[in-house]
């Protein structure tokens, strides 16, 4: 057992905490989701400086070559200053695909953008069918001489609207497959969908679209596996996310509780507000803390790490979006407005419960493990 | 990060588990001392089961070797409490977890002499005398008092909820030795014999078939010897002990073994000619369960490891043992819930599922929500030593 950051991630959590304070304050977050569809390219410039986008990626191609855990660290401090960015989609759930299942012409042309940032990638997973499993994939693939035809709709595909590369999951006759498709193919038509966290979704309609041999990742039929790696990576990174949301919520709330003045005291000398505060830092740090373990089950490949993840998942979702109720409710009025901020984390706690399956899908995948087997 | 334990950690787990199963089998478990199906080997059946733990070195196992104790390292001591606690074992951590760490930094030498090695064999107990009936959660608020008398002090008053008072050899008492003195400032530690003079135990039985006590002291006469620290300095010995019992005062073992015997039941058991397990809102408690599980299990590894780094877990080992308590209370009536109608019945009816164990743990889950501090202290502890709200409304 080994509950302590490392050397490396106690730095990188710090450099990156005092990065974001400086660079991602709240009025930056308030413009980006106000006025820029969610994404700041400003902020997104200087993290690629930083070497963010290429955390998970080899030396051989630009990257850094670090570990899974440091990026979900990165995610949680992104949600603590909910930066508008899209380094989950493109670091930690795109690049490692292209790398484990690309070939070296593939790596050649795409790794080294996606490791300098010039290129942001989105995994084109879910559909209408609003699944994350294989069954809610039926985007269609269909050979045609050396080329293949894409036809289908994908829906709540994060970064979806900004991305230059998709990932995009599709079902072709000998099962699911993957496909690396430039943003601007002719025939895919993608548009921006207002979402409540502000995470660029999209949707994006295949109709058509013809890509070459070479777009194919991996073996035809062969891609679901490595999909459903994604999704594991995914589901932990808005655990951590939504870990970061909690402790903002609960360090403003204690803030606030501490100068706010009724009846003539402090209101977190009521004990009523005082222990919502409690509450909401029970939630901050058992979200925090059952999320590094269901890390710690995947990366040490613990049996029943998908139970663990689920657990996980079904914990920080049901009881984040309940912190950030809270939170809410301590600020009250002055935070029911939409010129203060707090809404923000409230936003993104909603949008962190739903993705990647809300509590109530999540305790069915925690029951399944315990009663299916 | 790594959240596993090592080899030599899970080996430990392994070897107690087999004892366990063997000298403490499933027959033994989840009775009560004096409930329903009380039969008069109990007590022969514990001091036999001692005696085993005593074989193996296990009785004290927190304690360091140079005292007689097993030395174990933290995670193996949270491992045997864990463990203890899932197979119902009868264990008093007062002795060995509370008063003898106590001992180690505050006693006299000739304390330590003489209650050490007779803690380490098992040969004595403890009951904790903190509550009275006017002092709770307001433990400052003690009225029993110690009055200097010669060589000793005599002592008058009455404790309350005195859990083992009947077994212990031994209580240890909080009273107020200088009643002018502010509230926290005049009160006093002192180890009474409970066969002295003056001492009345009698039993408060507990909703869930358990044995409590209340204690009465009618000047009873106590050595100055008996006294742990210094005179009027026993709030600050308190509150060291206290540290003490968060460690490893809510072992989680039981939890998982009501999960364990709720799955068990679930996937046997059906309702309406439907099977338990094909029924979402059981699946979705199942879930539950297990996930609230997950989050106090995760806390009380940080609170282990934070001790193991030597520091004291004070608002984590508060959110721990508010998380278990909710759990303990979530879990209980679930469980009862999944049974229906069957979840009436008591222990006595051959129909009551788990040997009617859902009614006495429905009952008996009150007890983690107020007990060990209230979850209200908790909170109070987090919002005020964690986040630094005002504490004069925090008691």
């Amino acid at each position: 057992m080994d509950l302590d950051l490392s050397e490396f991630q106690s730095m990188l959590v710090g450099s990156a905490r005092d990065f974001l304070a400086n660079e991602c304050p709240p009025a930056l977050v308030r413009e980006a989701i106000e006025r820029e569809a969610g994404f700041s390219r400003a902020l997104w410039d200087k993290v690629c400086e930083l070497g963010w986008p290429g955390l998970l990626i080899d030396e051989a191609w630009g990257g850094s070559g670090a570990g899974v855990f440091d990026m979900l660290l990165l995610a949680e401090e992104c949600g603590r200053a909910l930066a508008p960015l899209p380094l989950v989609s493109s670091a930690l759930l795109c690049a490692p695909l292209i790398q484990s299942l690309g070939s070296e012409a593939q790596k050649q042309r795409w790794l080294p953008g996606l490791a300098s940032g010039a290129t942001i990638a989105a995994l084109a997973q879910t559909e209408p069918s609003a699944r994350f499993d294989a069954e809610g994939i039926s985007l269609r693939a269909q050979r045609q001489g050396s080329d293949w035809l894409l036809d289908g709709v994908k829906l709540f595909v994060r970064d979806g609207a900004i991305a230059d590369l998709l990932v995009v999951v599709a079902r072709c006759d000998a099962g699911i497959s993957l496909f690396l498709v430039p943003a601007d193919a002719p025939g895919l038509v993608r548009s921006a969908q207002p979402s409540i966290g502000a995470d660029r979704q999209a949707e994006l309609r295949f109709a058509g679209v013809r890509v070459g041999a070479d777009s194919l990742l991996g073996a035809a039929g062969a891609a679901w596996p490595q999909v459903a790696d994604a999704v594991r990576r995914g589901t932990l990174a808005e655990c951590f996310t939504l870990a970061g949301v909690a402790d903002v919520l609960a360090a403003r709330s204690v803030a606030y509780a501490k100068e706010r003045q009724q009846f003539g005291r402090a209101i977190g000398g009521f004990q009523a507000i005082a222990h919502m505060c409690a509450n909401l830092q029970i939630a901050a740090d058992s979200a925090r803390l059952t999320s590094y373990w269901a890390a710690s089950d995947y990366l040490n490949g613990v049996p029943g790490a998908d139970a663990s993840i689920a657990r996980a998942k079904a914990w920080t979702s049901e009881r984040v979006m309940l912190a950030a109720c809270d939170a809410q409710h301590i600020h009250a009025g002055v935070a029911y407005i939409k010129l203060h901020d707090l809404h923000f984390w409230y936003d993104r706690a909603k949008c962190g419960e739903l993705y990647w399956d809300d509590a109530e899908r999540q305790r069915e995948g925690a029951a399944a493990a315990l009663l299916d087997g | 990060m790594d959240f596993r334990f090592a080899p030599e950690d899970d080996a430990f787990r392994a070897e107690l588990r087999e004892f366990l199963e063997h000298h403490w089998p499933a027959e033994y478990r989840g009775g009560n001392e004096f409930g329903p199906g009380y039969s008069s080997d109990v007590p022969l059946r514990e001091a036999e089961f001692r005696r085993k733990l005593g074989e193996r070195g296990w009785i004290a196992i927190n304690l360091p070797k140079e005292y007689g104790g097993g030395g174990a390292t933290i995670l193996q001591r949270l491992i045997f409490a864990d463990e203890m606690s899932y197979y119902g074992a009868p264990y008093s951590n007062t002795a060995t977890g509370y008063v003898a760490p106590t001992l180690i930094k505050h006693g006299s030498d000739e304390q330590k002499q003489t209650f050490l090695p007779a803690i380490t064999q098992g040969a004595i107990d403890f009951a904790l005398g903190y509550t009275e009936p006017n002092a709770g959660s307001d433990l400052a608020g003690v009225s029993t008092r110690a009055v200097e008398d010669g060589e000793g002090f005599l002592l008058s008053g009455q404790k309350v909820y005195t859990t083992m008072a009947h077994k212990a050899q031994y209580l240890w008492c909080i009273a107020r030795t200088d009643p002018k003195a502010a509230r926290h400032k005049g009160l006093t530690i002192f180890i009474v014999d409970l066969k002295a003079p003056g001492v009345d135990v009698r039993p408060l039985w507990t909703i869930d078939d358990g044995r409590t006590n209340e204690v009465f002291l009618d000047e009873v006469r106590v050595p100055r010897s008996r006294v742990v620290g210094e005179v009027n300095r026993g709030w600050y010995v308190v509150s060291v002990a206290l540290d003490h019992e968060r460690f490893n005062g809510f072992p989680l073992g039981n939890q998982r073994f009501i999960l364990d015997q709720l799955v068990s039941l679930v996937k046997t058991e059906s309702w309406g000619g439907r099977p338990l397990r094909e029924i979402p809102w059981v699946r979705a408690g199942i879930g539950e369960a297990s996930a609230r599980l997950q989050a106090a299990q995760a806390i009380q590894y940080r609170c282990a490891w934070i001790s193991l780094k030597g520091g004291v877990p004070n608002t984590e080992a508060a959110m721990m043992k508010i998380l278990a308590s909710e759990l303990k209370q979530f879990t209980s009536h679930f469980a009862s819930r999944v049974a229906g109608l069957y979840g009436t019945l008591a222990p006595g009816s051959p129909w009551a599922p788990l040997g009617g164990r859902l009614v006495r743990s429905v009952r008996g889950s009150m007890l983690s929500r107020f007990a060990g501090g209230s979850n209200e202290i908790q909170r109070n502890i987090i919002a005020g030593r964690g986040l630094g709200l005002p504490r004069d409304g925090l008691g």
